[in-house]
């Protein structure tokens, strides 16, 4: 059993703990970052059609290469996997490192690299709640 | 210093263990987490992103937890429930609250008794409960770091796998946070039943946590 003497330390910092977690917890949706996530995930739309090296450079590196392989340069790939009208945004949620923003016409997933945000997968839709979405363009 | 030293062995010996041990978990669990990013071609965390991580906190909070709630079940029970030969149990002619005298409170308090244990009324009967409290509290707050630490642990998992995060009530009935829960409790339950137990016919000579070696099994209540 805990000593008398040892209770008052661990219980402040317990208490000091939870406090910490629960706050970073609230935060955890991470406002700055969900802008930030939502602001790749729309210019990654909207660059699919007209400027595809720019989109290109934003996908993931694993799902670029997993494009190329499969379909040949990303240039020439992303806008003959991908539509190009990204509609206003619904929602975003982030989790860390990982985010989803679900616009009108498609949902992209991104994770947040080095460099920032990066598309994971799009061209997502979900076939069955509760089940993984099918993505036209996706990493391994 | 050396008598300070002494005096707080166990309060800096336990602390030390504590800190050895998280050190230990965030740099293995970076790792462990990191070995998986790689495979999957995702972003590394640092360390400090580590320790910062609803991954990280939800893997302390489900411990604490659980350690808390022993504590709370531990000292609330012991005040009712009696274990013949234990020395974690109190004689078997003591269940209950005890009088006022044996607790020395209100009128029984002693020249050294606490402020709180002297005056009487609400206070009195706050104090008289105050561990149990603050052991709950803690339990209810870490329980509650986990809840808010494990959706987020779970959703960035979800994402991973190219599935909708869930919210707060889905998350409250899915199997990742019970069984987060309940690994954890049946193993302190365990630990503190086999410690009733053992104690009544082991000994670790000059524990407070175990009877006299020479005491028979049959006595209860005596600490060493």
């Amino acid at each position: 059993m805990i000593p008398d003497r040892l209770r008052a330390p661990v219980a402040l910092l317990a208490v000091g703990f939870v406090t910490t977690v629960l706050l970073s917890g609230c935060s955890g949706q991470g406002n700055a970052e969900a802008g930030n996530a939502q602001a790749a995930a729309v210019s990654f739309s909207r660059a699919v059609a007209g400027a595809t090296d720019e989109a290109c450079g934003l996908l993931a590196p694993q799902t670029r290469k997993e494009l190329e392989d499969r379909e040949g340069p990303c240039a020439s790939a992303l806008p003959a996997e991908l539509q190009s009208t990204p509609g206003p945004v619904r929602s975003t949620e982030v989790y860390g490192k990982d985010a989803i923003v679900r616009l009108e016409s498609d949902t992209i997933f991104l994770a947040r690299f080095r460099d920032g945000w990066q598309v994971t997968a799009a061209g997502c839709a979900r076939a069955q709640v509760g089940r993984p979405y099918d993505c036209k363009v996706k990493g391994d | 210093m050396k008598r300070r030293l002494k005096e707080n062995g166990l309060t800096l010996a336990f602390s030390a263990l504590l800190l050895a041990a998280l050190v230990g978990q965030a740099l293995t669990g970076r790792a462990s987490y990191n070995e998986s990013a790689v495979d999957a071609g995702l972003p590394l965390l640092s360390l400090a992103e580590y320790v910062t991580s609803s991954q990280f906190a939800v893997d302390v909070a489900e411990n604490w937890q659980s350690e808390y709630l022993q504590f709370l079940l531990y000292i609330l029970f012991t005040v009712w429930l009696l274990q013949k030969g234990s020395p974690e149990s109190k004689p078997l002619d003591k269940a209950g609250r005890e009088s006022d005298e044996e607790q020395k409170v209100g009128a029984h308090a002693e020249a050294g008794s606490p402020g709180w244990a002297k005056v009487g009324g609400w206070r009195t009967a706050l104090y008289s409960r105050s561990l149990g409290l603050l052991m709950g509290l803690v339990f209810l707050g870490s329980w509650s770091a986990q809840f808010v630490a494990g959706r987020s642990a779970y959703n960035a998992e979800q994402l991973h796998d190219l599935q909708d995060p869930l919210g707060w009530a889905q998350y409250l009935q899915a199997p990742d946070f019970w069984n987060r829960t309940f690994q954890n409790w049946q193993s302190e339950f365990l630990a503190v039943g086999s410690m009733v137990v053992f104690s009544i016919y082991l000994r670790e000579r000059g524990s407070p946590e175990s009877k006299p070696v020479g005491s028979p099994h049959t006595a209860t209540g005596v600490e060493g």
